[in-house]
C-alpha cells in the first residue's frame, strides 16, 4: 500500500550512489561560449532531485553523528 | 439478467461529476509550489511539541516510516497544499526527518524499506475475490466441476465416449 514512499526512497538512495557521469541532467543549455561541465553543474544545482538529495544527506549526517555518539558513549 | 454489483472499492459511476471542476482543493494551483516550500510546511509540524510525543508513540508501535510518510503527503495533496510530484520528491526527505526523529529520541523503528516488494506475488485477498467473481459469472460450470470432484466418473462412460479427432488442429471445431 505505501509502495510510493517506499519506491521513492529507494530512488534516492540509488541516486545518492549514482556518481557524477550517470548521475541524470534535468535540461541542456548548449555549448554557447560556455563550458560544458559548467552547464551542467549548474543544471544540476537547479534539479530539485539534487536539492532534495543534499537535504536528504544534510539529515543523514545528523543521524549517523546521534548513533556514533550514542556509540561511543555505551 | 442479474443486476451488476457495485464495487465497493471503486467509483460510483459519476461521482467525478458531482462538484464543480475546481471546487476540491486539489484541483486549484497548490500553495506550496517548490518542495523547498512544501518542507517549510511539513518539518516545523513534525517537530512541534504537539505532535513530537505522538509520532514517538507511533513510530515505537511500529507503524513503518513510510506510511507515515505517505500518509502525510498525501493529506498534503489532498488539502491542496502541494503537487502529487512535489510530494513525491519531498518523500525521502519527510522520511529520514521521521528517521532522524526516532534516532534522536533512541527509540526502535521500522523504515518499511526491508520488507520485499514482490510484484508478481499475488495477494490470498485478491485469489479469493478472483475466485468469487468467476463463481458468480458462471455459477452453473462451478456446480458442474463440484460435482465432477465429488463423484468418481464410472469406467464404462468414460469408454463409451469418443476422442475428440485433433486432426484439424487446436482452433478447428469439434465432432460431435
Amino acid at each position: 500500500m505505501y509502495g510510493q514512499a517506499k519506491k521513492a526512497y529507494l530512488n534516492m538512495e540509488n541516486y545518492l550512489k549514482s556518481d557524477e557521469d550517470t548521475k541524470p541532467v534535468g535540461k541542456t543549455s548548449g555549448l554557447l561560449g560556455r563550458n560544458k561541465q559548467q552547464d551542467i553543474k549548474e543544471d544540476m544545482q537547479d534539479n530539485p532531485t539534487q536539492r532534495m538529495a543534499n537535504l536528504v544527506q544534510r539529515i543523514r549526517k545528523a543521524r549517523m553523528e546521534i548513533k556514533n555518539n550514542e556509540t561511543t558513549s555505551a | 439478467m442479474k443486476p451488476r454489483q457495485l464495487e465497493p472499492s471503486g467509483p460510483v459511476a459519476g461521482m467525478g461529476l458531482t462538484a464543480e471542476l475546481g471546487g476540491r482543493p486539489w484541483q486549484s494551483p497548490p500553495k506550496y509550489s517548490t518542495p523547498e516550500q512544501a518542507l517549510e510546511y511539513y518539518l516545523p509540524r513534525l517537530t512541534s511539541p504537539d505532535s513530537y510525543d505522538e509520532l514517538l508513540d507511533v513510530l515505537e508501535l511500529g507503524v513503518p516510516v513510510t506510511a507515515i510518510a505517505d500518509s502525510l503527503q498525501t493529506g498534503g495533496v489532498m488539502q491542496g497544499l502541494h503537487t502529487v510530484d512535489v510530494g513525491i520528491l519531498i518523500l525521502p526527505v519527510l522520511m529520514e526527518m521521521l528517521a532522524y526523529i526516532g534516532d534522536d529520541a533512541g527509540i526502535e523503528y521500522n523504515l518499511g524499506i526491508d520488507t520485499p516488494m514482490d510484484e508478481d506475488k499475488i495477494r490470498d485477498s485478491q485469489i479469493a475475490l478472483a475466485m468469487r467473481k468467476a463463481r458468480e459469472r458462471i455459477p452453473e460450470a462451478v456446480e458442474d466441476a463440484k460435482d465432477g470432484e465429488e463423484t468418481e466418473p464410472m469406467m464404462d462412460q468414460v469408454e463409451d465416449t469418443p476422442e475428440p479427432s485433433m486432426a484439424g488442429g487446436l482452433m478447428a471445431r469439434r465432432q460431435q
